[in-house]
């Protein structure tokens, strides 16, 4: 095997898994309570809302919540359940947007961008309503390198910093303030367990054979023929594969013009790769675990449900949220620095297009793996060894299900 | 009466390809790629590659997020031309055998600045 595993990786065994956590209710329900209703969850970046009165509304479908994440006037994130405090309507209904009030449709009460209760048409007519008790209810909300997450315990157990643990030790001086431009590409609604989708997020065995029109000899190379990783890492429950790109693939004539002005994750070399790693290396910023020349980028899972790609000069987040055992949103930004020329914008679309093309890939197929458990043919699955990383995803998802992590 | 928009003098030549593939949007030059036969794409890929590089230097000259209208159906063409090129040198077909409908996705660009 080519790929080495860091020393203190916990040995999870070898033995096949139990499909039943990608179809049983159960275990869903489970899921639900223990495991999105405990964790810290991304919601957003602190560079979508730069400015006081910024905000932007997010579903938590596993959580029945629609979420409002502000920038006070005051400079401070805050999240909030988006339900009016006297009949439970949505109050705000813009995806995104500046505001000084958040207005109810309903009977136009309205919050402040923290939340305190302003207005309510007809107070008088109120018998003791206490506003000062009757804002948004709040959403445990912490920042870590410009990522915003939430938690939906009311006193969550951990602070945001002990939950992401060794992996914001590790990463924490990735320059992701400094990406603050971005492509979103929005799927929806697929029909697969969110587990099905984020494991093809998280391994890279199928790189060489489901995406073999898309990725054609960009990760494997002469000492590396079957496009391993590198190296695996685990941070907790997080955890990181290192992926290696192949020095000697030769770029087509397009492809060497983009490379030329910016790479991406898909960049197997060119001057700008270079010069983005150069300036990264040696800072603790959390990429090339492994310390190889030829580092591509990083597959970190935030756990549970945001898979990072770490590159030198770009950040890909693919954001996987469920919404009932059998159907999931999924969505991801491309972040960016702000291209300065209309030639480095020119060649992120190259490399843009080239990963929208391959993620979408993924798409049909895990649809198709879905059915397919359910129709009941299979009662467990396996894994090879680089892919400890689905192996370690679902011990660490058991772990909550079962009460264990909570403990 | 507003004046019809054609690219640059320098770029003329382009012409002929510009009102089928110079798009505003992502999503739109996908969905132009997806639904082109093989041999369009091949025709409006081997007449841009060689004009690329000077293309770019023109457009160089100006700030991204203030291309006047001429530059900025340039800069819709060369990004068109990014999808085109992924079909010819990569994908060798203008849909992938494995991609959904482009009805399943949709790309939104407006934090990127220029087109």
């Amino acid at each position: 095997m080519f790929m080495r595993i860091a020393p203190d990786v916990p040995d999870l065994g070898h033995a096949p898994l139990p499909l039943a956590p990608y179809t049983c209710d159960d275990f869903f329900r489970g899921e639900r309570d223990n495991l999105f209703g405990k964790v810290w969850l991304n919601i957003a970046r602190g560079c979508e809302l730069p400015n006081p009165g910024d905000f932007v509304v997010r579903p938590v479908e596993i959580r029945n919540a629609s979420v409002i994440v502000a920038r006070g006037q005051d400079g401070v994130i805050r999240a909030f359940h988006n339900v009016c405090s006297h009949r439970s309507a949505k109050v705000e209904w813009r995806a995104c947007g500046n505001t000084r009030l958040f207005s109810c449709p309903y009977h136009a009460w309205s919050y402040d961008t923290q939340g305190r209760l302003r207005g309510v048409p007809g107070e008088e007519n109120f018998v003791g309503l206490d506003k000062a008790t009757n804002g948004l209810t709040p959403i445990a909300c912490e920042t870590w390198n410009d990522l915003v997450f939430i938690n939906f315990e009311r006193e969550p157990r951990q602070t945001l910093r002990e939950y992401l643990g060794p992996l914001a030790d590790y990463a924490d001086n990735y320059p992701l303030q400094d990406f603050d431009a971005w492509v979103h590409v929005d799927v929806g609604v697929m029909n697969t367990n969110w587990k099905i989708f984020l494991d093809a997020f998280q391994e890279v065995y199928h790189l060489n054979y489901l995406h073999r029109q898309t990725l054609t000899d960009t990760f494997k190379w002469r000492e590396n023929p079957d496009g391993e990783p590198a190296w695996f890492q685990t941070f907790g429950p997080h955890r990181t594969l290192s992926l290696g790109y192949n020095p000697s693939q030769g770029g087509a004539p397009m492809a060497s013009i983009a490379q030329r002005y910016a790479s991406d994750i898909t960049s197997t070399g060119g001057s700008a790769l270079v010069n983005a790693r150069e300036s990264l290396d040696g800072r603790r910023t959390g990429i090339n675990p492994a310390g190889i020349d030829n580092w591509a980028l990083d597959v970190t899972t935030i756990f549970p449900n945001v898979v990072w790609l770490v590159g030198s000069d770009s950040a890909i987040f693919h954001k996987i949220w469920p919404i009932d055992k059998e159907h999931t949103r999924y969505e991801n930004y491309s972040f960016y620095r702000k291209p300065k020329t209309p030639s480095e914008r020119f060649a992120r679309e190259y490399s843009f297009g080239l990963f929208r093309d391959t993620i979408v890939e993924d798409i049909l197929n895990t649809e198709f793996c879905q059915q397919a458990m359910k129709a009941g043919a299979k009662t467990e699955f396996h894994l090879q060894a680089t892919e400890v990383s689905v192996r370690h995803h679902h011990h660490h998802i058991r772990r909550y299900v079962s009460g264990e992590a909570l403990a | 009466m507003s004046a019809v928009v054609t690219l640059p003098p320098a770029f003329a030549v382009l012409e002929p390809f510009a009102a089928d593939w110079a798009l505003p949007t992502s999503d739109e030059r996908l969905h132009k790629r997806m639904n082109a036969s093989l041999e369009d794409i091949q025709a409006f890929y081997d007449a841009v590659l060689p004009l690329t590089e000077q293309a770019l230097a023109h457009l160089d000259r100006h700030p991204l997020d203030a291309l006047p209208p001429a530059e900025t159906r340039l800069f819709q063409l060369l990004l068109a031309a990014a999808e085109a090129a992924l079909a010819i040198e990569v994908y060798h077909a203008p849909r992938l055998p494995l991609a959904p409908s482009n009805s399943r996705f949709r790309v939104t660009h407006t934090h990127m600045g220029g087109a």
